[in-house]
This record gives structure tokens, C-alpha cells and sequence, in this order.
């Protein structure tokens, strides 16, 4: 994967993230772009998949370009929305697999947003399936999608982790292509916090090549947007703040039942910020009930280290990890997810080209580090 | 006289994106293929479908050619389009 820090991007690249948000103050450049900044900005188009943006603005004429540039944008829009059809076919594959079986699923972030939140699909790329399902059907997916072809693209640190503690699942097809399996839409303490009956008690449909595809609800979808956008690193944020700005502006969310949900998730710091970030990236100058909410709100104390942890690509696995033991619930299970990761499975070891000495020594130094980070001086 | 009216129209499943210069439609084996020019248009016509008459006269109109070029046009990208399998005949 590409990491790419929004504060290392051009400035053109989030005027493109901004194209077609009318509250945008971000403008286009007044003409083509020198070479060298035009490389810089293609090159980031496609990894934070933006071609469809650029594409609309290019085709629009709101987008100065010379002929070379032209058949550039052509490119990366072209190969982009190939890869996404490829995707569509493979999520509608898994579809029929699971409804022949019985067993419920979501679809998550890009192919939901593409199809929901775009006013056109080809707005918005996407280089992977995300599909939530229950923990509890974990197995039984797996299994059922193993006929499809698409195996886990590593072990898990324990057989079960996933089911019972993990975010999600890596699996991928014979040809390259990623489906990840969700049980939750966020790793560590944010991810424990979510309710997880709150994430099926709603959803919104969407069709794609002539099959009907539940998504989440139109709230909890908001949310999702807004943890990808916080949590994670910067890989594809400016995509992830697009979505969420435009499910912001334009969304069909109630405003009360976010923030229902935001409060009972704990996650009102991760909304309040993303919506910050989305209307200062793209420099939005519309005032909305939900972004004059975002502005007002005070992060708790105690919780503004919990979001740094999680928001700060600089912090280890190892420190969100232990930030997250106090959100497992009940002793039993905190046990079981601090084992899990102090001795994982000999697959998982296997697979890292490492043993259980070497893992425990590495993971004791790794924890006092990360102690620092969970509770040394904010 | 039947093959004039018969009705043709994009298949329900078939999976495509708008791009600059055209549209890009999957084919079922799973190769994408870039329908532009008037095929573009001919592909929007093709959501409500219709015989090959009524699809050139909806692409004379949208593109200001004569009538007979633009049967011309749906003969060829047309018969494409059906043996790509994206869309379907209906007697």
C-alpha cells in the first residue's frame, strides 16, 4: 500500500478531491500545469483515487489541461474504472454465494459510496470488496467464499481472532482481486465500542448489474466515512473526507440519530474531527447543523489521547493494541485478546519468518514503548 | 421484417462506467472494452432500448448525422455490442 501524508500532497490535489462541491472555495489552477507539478499530481490522482473527479472536472472544461495531460487523466480514469467493474462482478459473485446460503452481509465504504453517495458511480473508484458480516458467520463465509476462490491472504494470530476481536479479514481471488470481511468497521478500542447489532439495524440498497446490494444505514455509513478518514493513517484520505463531505452536504442522515449513535459508539471525537478536517481540506464555506456541531464540540480530555493513538500513523500497532484492552469486554476476553497477540498461532509465526521467543522478546520491548505512548505525558 | 423489429436492449447485468471519451462496459468473460464515438450515445439509447430504426433515429438526432449513416453505425456497433453478450435481443 501507498502511504501518502496529506500535509506532503500538492495543493492541487485536494482542489481536485473538491470538484463539484459547490461550498468548495478551492479552485483549479488557471492553466495547465508545468510538467513536473503534473506529475506529481497524476501520480497522486491514482493513489488516492481521484481520477473520477479529475476526469468530471477535465470533461467539464473547469480543468486546464494540455493533450498529453488530457490522455493521462483518460488513463488513470479508464484503469480505474476497470478494476472497479472487475470488483462490482466479484462483489456480486459473493452476493449470490451468501444469499444462497442464507447469510447476511453489508457492503462497506467505496463500491456503497460509489453507487449511494456519488451523484455517478464513475466519481468515485475503489480497489477493493468491503463486506461486513456477522461475527458469529465468520466461519461459515469463509468457507463458503473459499469455493469462490478467494483465500485469506495470511493466517490469522489465533484461528478465531477475527471472529472474536479483529477488524477484518484479508481475502483475495487467484487474480489479485481483495475482498476484505469485516466484523466491524474499526480496529481496536473505537472498534469494541461499536454495538454490534447497531451496524445491522439499518441499511440502504443499492443495484449494480441488475442485483439488489444492502449497504449500511445511512448514519452508520456517515460514521464509517469518518473513523477512514480519522483512524488509519493518510492513505486515501482526501477520497475518505470526500465521502464524508458529501454525505454531509448532500447525505439523507438524520442529524439526531448520528449523533445518537455517534455518542453511544464513543466516537463523537472521531465524527467532530473528520467533519473539521473535511471542511477545512476542501475549505467548504456552507455552514451545516452538523458542521456547526463539529466546530462547538470539545473533545474530552481523556479521550483526545485515545484519537491521537488512533490518528497519528506515527503510533504502533502495539499502542492501539493496548489502548484497546479497557474496551474488550469482560476479564475473560481481555485475557483471551492479550494472549492472542502476545502468542499468536505457529501459522501466523510461520508466515513472518519468526518464532514464539523471538515474538514474546520483540512484543515485551514493542509494549514498554507503546506504554509510553498510551499513557506517558499527553 | 422480423429482424426490423426486433428490440434490442442493454442487458440488465451488465456492469459499465462512464469515461471521458466513451463508456467502458465488462464483458461477461471479464475483459472491459471501451465503447466511444457514437457508441456512447448509442449505449444510452440502449437503456430503453428499441429496433434498429428507432436506436439510429435517437442517434441521428444526438449526433446530427443522416438517418442512413447512423443505421449504419448501430449495424456495426450494435451487432458488437450483442456479441460482446452486454446486450440482449428481445423478438
Amino acid at each position: 500500500m501507498t502511504v501518502v501524508r496529506l500535509d506532503t500532497l500538492p495543493p492541487t490535489a485536494a482542489a481536485v478531491g473538491a470538484h463539484g462541491l459547490p461550498g468548495s472555495e478551492l479552485d483549479p489552477p488557471g492553466e495547465p500545469l508545468a510538467p513536473a507539478d503534473w506529475e506529481r499530481l497524476i501520480e497522486v490522482v491514482r493513489s488516492e483515487r481521484l481520477s473520477g473527479l479529475l476526469a468530471a472536472a477535465v470533461t467539464a472544461g473547469a480543468w486546464p489541461v494540455t493533450d498529453d495531460q488530457h490522455a493521462d487523466v483518460v488513463d488513470a480514469h479508464v484503469e480505474s474504472m476497470a478494476a472497479a467493474l472487475l470488483l462490482e462482478r466479484l462483489v456480486i459473485d459473493v452476493s449470490d454465494a451468501l444469499t444462497e446460503s442464507s447469510i447476511p452481509f453489508r457492503v462497506l465504504k467505496g463500491t456503497a459510496h460509489a453507487h449511494l453517495d456519488f451523484p455517478d458511480p464513475a466519481l468515485r473508484p475503489f480497489g477493493d470488496v468491503d463486506l461486513l458480516v456477522r461475527p458469529e458467520a465468520l466461519p461459515a463465509v469463509m468457507a463458503r467464499l473459499e469455493q469462490l476462490g478467494l483465500t485469506p491472504v495470511s493466517p490469522q494470530v489465533r484461528p478465531d481472532f477475527a471472529q472474536r476481536f479483529g477488524k477484518s479479514l484479508v481475502l483475495r481471488t487467484s487474480g489479485g482481486l481483495e475482498l476484505d470481511l469485516h466484523r466491524t468497521l474499526v480496529p481496536g478500542a473505537y472498534g469494541f465500542r461499536i454495538p454490534i447489532e447497531d451496524l445491522w439495524s439499518a441499511e440502504r440498497t443499492f443495484g449494480v448489474g441488475g442485483s439488489t446490494l444492502a449497504a449500511l444505514g445511512d448514519e452508520q455509513r456517515l460514521l464509517h466515512a469518518a473513523y477512514h478518514s480519522v483512524i488509519g493513517g493518510r492513505a486515501r484520505r482526501l477520497m475518505a473526507l470526500r465521502d464524508l463531505a458529501e454525505m454531509a452536504l448532500y447525505g439523507r442522515f438524520e442529524q439526531a440519530r448520528l449523533r445518537e449513535l455517534a455518542q453511544r459508539w464513543g466516537c463523537e471525537p472521531v465524527l467532530a474531527s473528520a467533519v473539521r478536517d473535511a471542511w477545512s481540506t476542501y475549505r467548504i464555506c456552507d455552514v451545516t447543523a452538523l458542521s456547526r456541531w463539529a466546530d462547538r464540540y470539545e473533545i474530552p480530555h481523556r479521550e483526545r489521547r485515545l484519537l491521537a493513538l488512533h490518528a497519528t500513523p506515527e503510533v504502533s500497532y502495539a499502542a492501539q493494541a493496548l489502548s484497546a484492552v479497557a474496551s474488550v469486554p469482560g476479564m475473560r476476553s481481555k485475557a483471551a485478546f492479550v494472549t492472542s497477540l502476545a502468542l499468536p498461532d505457529r501459522a501466523f509465526l510461520q508466515e513472518r519468518g519468526t518464532t514464539r521467543s523471538a515474538w514474546l522478546a520483540r512484543g515485551i520491548r514493542r509494549s514498554v514503548a507503546a506504554a509510553r505512548q498510551v499513557f506517558g505525558p499527553t | 421484417m422480423t429482424v426490423t423489429m426486433t428490440r434490442f436492449r442493454r442487458r440488465q447485468e451488465a456492469l459499465w462506467r462512464r469515461v471521458p471519451d466513451g463508456v467502458i462496459v465488462l464483458q461477461p468473460s471479464g475483459d472491459p472494452v471501451s465503447v466511444t464515438g457514437p457508441g456512447r450515445a448509442l449505449w444510452d439509447a440502449l437503456a430503453v432500448g428499441g429496433t434498429r430504426t428507432e436506436l439510429a433515429r435517437r442517434l441521428s438526432s444526438t449526433f446530427d448525422v443522416e438517418e442512413h449513416r447512423a443505421v449504419e453505425v448501430v449495424d456495426e456497433v450494435l451487432g458488437h455490442l450483442v456479441d460482446l453478450g452486454v446486450v440482449r435481443e428481445e423478438p
